[in-house]
């Protein structure tokens, strides 16, 4: 799930192979457009506000890149060798340029290249050992950080001289300059806090890491139910997480210390979920468990969660459900 | 994006041995300066004399080449080896340069800086608008290329026996040679003959011939060998074209040399002054005595105001391992070059430049492939075409602006008369306006070999296709075949079209094209230098070209 620039309009990736874009105003929302050009589920979507570019990429092993003409949304594929899903894509803050992480361990960096009038990319295959899971730019655009089933995640030079002019100093693209390691832990999701200093890594034994890159250290919070597969930062020193408990829960930070916070469902409803013993909670955990329900507005995992600024928060479930919630 | 090229390393190495050498060096007088540097000139003499030795070296490195092909590789040790060690050892033994280093005596030289002497040449940039070519045309003229012909081909011969190059009595193997040619081999001579007799009846007003004319059993020629090819070709060539009726414009190509690819610009008397004399009769006395010097040449196309300028595509060639002692401007041609062209322009010339290697294949230089795209910017109003040959392939690449990538001009390049390998023996016929000498079209002449081959009679040449209506473009300026160049990305079929004539209908064709291949190719269409074309295709140089920059580096000039 993903806004355009002054959040009228959210495109969602409904858990098939269809984008859909809806038109949000307050009597309600309506269905503006549905995307068809993928063929296996499509993984991510990501609008580009100031550029006004859509950006979707799926298990087909397509990605593309959306332009609105009036009327339609067009797509332009990106040239790019691969033969594997795509699991993620994202935009660079300006625009310029996009990373997408593929199921054969590539990390991808794509520009536009005005010779092809398309996307052209680089594959960097040094920089995981294994599925590309996450992918996240560093808010300078120079640098991307990744994240992958090999337990890694990385902080790599994504610097492309062609786009970003001349940076001296900055490493050459391909180049890890940050490495955390979470043992052979999946890592599922990624986000950098908006002044670029912390990077927020949630993996799948339910703790969520904040590396900061000033002291090139990190702290893991626990969240004592089931891992998260989405995170977001909503400012520098608070983020927002939530997977397989279906509910939506702050990190906050006091004093260069991370801290679980409250499920944004509030304490009244998710009661339920609560009340069972540790025991229950720990046997859902590692059993298939059919009924699931749990009080709470999502009913099925998060796909997604996006920061909507002015202290709102957007997530997604795979079930197609979208909920705006007010940051208290 | 600079465009000052890649790894400037051999610089940086020196650069950072620099003050560690120097340390002990002091005070830089002139004793020690002169000291240093006869002590250097002695070791390098000496070490001179020995490569005479290292032929016991080079022996032992052939006998690590491969059973298969030993003959091949023992050649090319053999052939390539003295050059290459000569050329490290007059490098990095060079009294000047080594004793500056040292800080014995002070270090003289400057790293070339592209980019301020390409904003200096441009600054100068006419504002004249490019005139119309008149589609109707008038003037023709005959492309041939890479002619590559065996005079010791034999009809029956192996066709496959693991060298390089079969269909000779010598070499035993599997197939039979076919009586005009063979998908693996090089040409016969009746075929070579029965070429130019079809061009004869075209009657061009000019005949452009781009080199490479001996056969690829590279690791076995000789100078001799080489100017044996050259005089018969050229003797062939005048018979059907008279100096002085049609002329025909000639130039070196990489197998010209001996070895393939080694030219030591200023030191190949051997091959410029019969060369000179062969083809003064189509040219002139000028143009003999630069031939002489420097393998080119400019001359005016008698009764018009069409300057051709012959490139010696040699001082670009990668391979050219004279390039580790110096790579700057071999034999002053960017600076010749220049000249030429600034003298046609106020002369209200119009020029076409042609050469063996396209300045955007990858076996050329890109340093030297910058100065000619900067040239090809600045005097975009004087030059009308460019025609080269080499790769043995049909296709083009576009001259992009130095700093504004507009399309400026196209590079045309034309498939060779060889069919080695895979393709079918072709030569091309431009039509052209006489006024503004813009080609407006051109006929793309073919010979099926495998046709040829069964029917046994005399070859038929046929037009496979002329350049307009098989692409559907109205003309050839460089808008149109830049906008044409880039559909091919989303246009498989055309892409597939234009593959198969890349191949010259051959075997060797290719026969899927998908979104990466067809990304990859129209990169290499529209760019004009190697370093622009892998900057599109998002790709590194490949290694062997990786090496080359290292070991030859950047351009440099004697500082004041």
């Amino acid at each position: 799930m993903t806004w355009n620039l002054d959040r009228s309009q959210v495109a969602i990736a409904t858990n098939t192979t269809l984008i859909e874009i809806y038109s949000v105003r307050p009597q309600g929302w309506t269905k503006t457009h549905t995307l068809t050009e993928h063929d296996q589920l499509v993984a991510v979507v990501d609008w580009h506000g100031a550029t006004d570019r859509l950006l979707s990429a799926s298990h087909d092993r397509n990605a593309y890149v959306w332009e609105f003409n009036g009327t339609r949304w067009i797509p332009n594929l990106v040239i790019m060798k691969n033969r594997r899903a795509i699991l993620d894509a994202t935009w660079s803050q300006s625009g310029t340029k996009i990373a997408l992480g593929t199921g054969g361990k590539k990390v991808v960096i794509g520009r536009f290249n005005p010779d092809l009038a398309a996307w052209s990319t680089k594959l960097l295959s040094k920089v995981h050992t294994s599925a590309v899971t996450c992918v996240r730019f560093h808010p300078s655009g120079l640098y991307v950080a990744s994240g992958g089933t090999d337990g890694v995640c990385n902080v790599t030079s994504c610097y492309l001289e062609i786009v970003d002019g001349p940076r001296p100093g900055v490493p050459a693209l391909g180049e890890t300059m940050y490495t955390v390691d979470l043992n052979r832990v999946w890592i599922n999701a990624l986000s950098w806090s908006l002044d670029g200093l912390y990077l927020a890594i949630a993996a799948h034994n339910s703790t969520v890491t904040f590396f900061s890159l000033e002291s090139n250290s990190s702290t893991s919070v626990t969240w004592p139910g089931r891992p998260f597969s989405a995170i977001e930062f909503v400012g520098n020193d608070k983020a927002i997480g939530g997977g397989w408990d279906f509910v939506p829960v702050e990190i906050n930070k006091s004093a260069d210390r991370w801290l679980m916070g409250n499920k944004l469902d509030g304490e009244d409803r998710s009661r339920g979920a609560r009340s069972r013993s540790l025991v229950q909670s720990m046997k859902n955990q590692f059993e298939r468990v059919e009924d699931v329900s749990v009080a709470s507005i999502h009913q099925g995992l998060l796909t997604s969660i996006r920061y909507l600024g002015s202290n709102k928060v957007a997530t997604a479930d795979v079930t197609g459900l979208v909920h705006v919630w007010t940051l208290a | 994006m600079d465009p000052s090229l890649g790894p400037p390393y051999s610089m940086k190495v020196w650069l950072l041995l620099l003050p560690l050498l120097a340390a002990g060096g002091g005070e830089k007088d002139f004793l020690a300066c002169e000291t240093c540097k006869g002590t250097i000139e002695a070791a390098r003499l000496y070490l001179q004399a020995k490569t005479k030795d290292l032929d016991a070296l080079y022996d032992l490195l052939a006998e690590l080449c491969g059973a298969e092909l030993k003959a091949v590789c023992q050649g090319a040790i053999k052939e390539m080896g003295p050059v290459a060690v000569t050329a490290t050892i007059d490098k990095y033994l060079e009294p000047t340069f080594l004793c500056g280093v040292m800080g014995k005596c002070s270090y003289n030289t400057k790293a070339d800086n592209l980019t301020a002497w390409a904003t200096n040449l441009l600054a100068t940039k006419p504002n004249t608008a490019v005139p119309k070519a008149n589609p109707a045309g008038g003037a023709s003229f005959v492309h041939v290329t890479d002619l590559h012909f065996d005079l010791e081909y034999k009809v029956g011969a192996a066709t496959d026996c693991g060298l390089p190059l079969c269909c000779r009595a010598a070499y035993s193997g599997s197939g039979s040679a076919g009586l005009y040619g063979d998908y693996n081999c090089d040409i016969p001579y009746t075929t070579l003959e029965s070429a130019v007799q079809a061009m004869a009846v075209l009657k061009p007003d000019f005949v452009l011939w781009t080199g490479d004319n001996p056969p690829h059993n590279v690791w076995n020629q000789s100078q001799s060998y080489q100017l044996e090819y050259l005089t018969n070709s050229s003797a062939l060539m005048s018979a059907y074209f008279k100096p002085g009726v049609v002329p025909v414009y000639p130039t070196l190509g990489n197998h010209g040399c001996f070895p393939v690819n080694i030219y030591q610009f200023g030191n190949e008397a051997w091959l410029t002054d019969p060369v000179a004399k062969l083809w003064y009769p189509w040219l002139n006395a000028q143009a003999e005595s630069t031939i002489k010097a420097f393998g080119g040449y400019s001359v005016l196309h008698p009764g018009t105001n069409l300057r051709i300028i012959g490139l010696n595509t040699q001082a670009c060639n990668n391979l050219n391992f004279w390039f580790i002692t110096n790579v700057t401007d071999p034999g002053n041609q960017v600076e010749w070059l220049e000249s030429q062209l600034a003298a046609a322009e106020s002369a209200g010339e119009q020029v076409y430049i042609i050469g063996h290697i396209p300045i955007g294949d990858f076996d050329c230089l890109s340093q030297w492939g910058y100065r000619y795209k900067a040239l090809m910017d600045r005097y975009q109003y004087t030059v009308r075409g460019e025609f080269f040959g080499h790769t043995h392939n049909d296709h083009i690449k576009v001259n992009r602006g130095f700093f504004s990538g507009e399309p400026i001009s196209v590079q045309w390049i034309a498939p060779s008369l060889t069919t080695y390998t895979g393709l079918n023996p072709s030569f091309r016929l431009y039509e052209a306006d006489p006024t503004t000498w813009f080609p407006v079209n051109y006929h793309q002449y073919r010979l099926n070999i495998t046709q040829a081959n069964l029917n046994l009679t005399a070859p038929q040449w046929y037009e496979a296709y002329d350049f307009l209506s098989e692409y559907s473009v109205t003309d050839m300026s460089v808008a149109t075949v830049y906008a044409w160049a880039r559909s091919l990305l989303t246009n498989q079929g055309q892409m597939l079209v234009f593959l198969d004539n890349f191949a010259s209908g051959g075997p060797a064709a290719q026969k899927e094209c998908d979104l990466v291949c067809r990304a990859n190719e129209v990169c290499d269409l529209t760019n004009g230098v190697p370093q622009d074309i892998w900057t599109c295709q998002e790709a590194d140089p490949d290694a062997l070209n990786f090496f080359l920059q290292l070991l030859y580096g950047q351009w440099v000039y004697p500082s004041l």
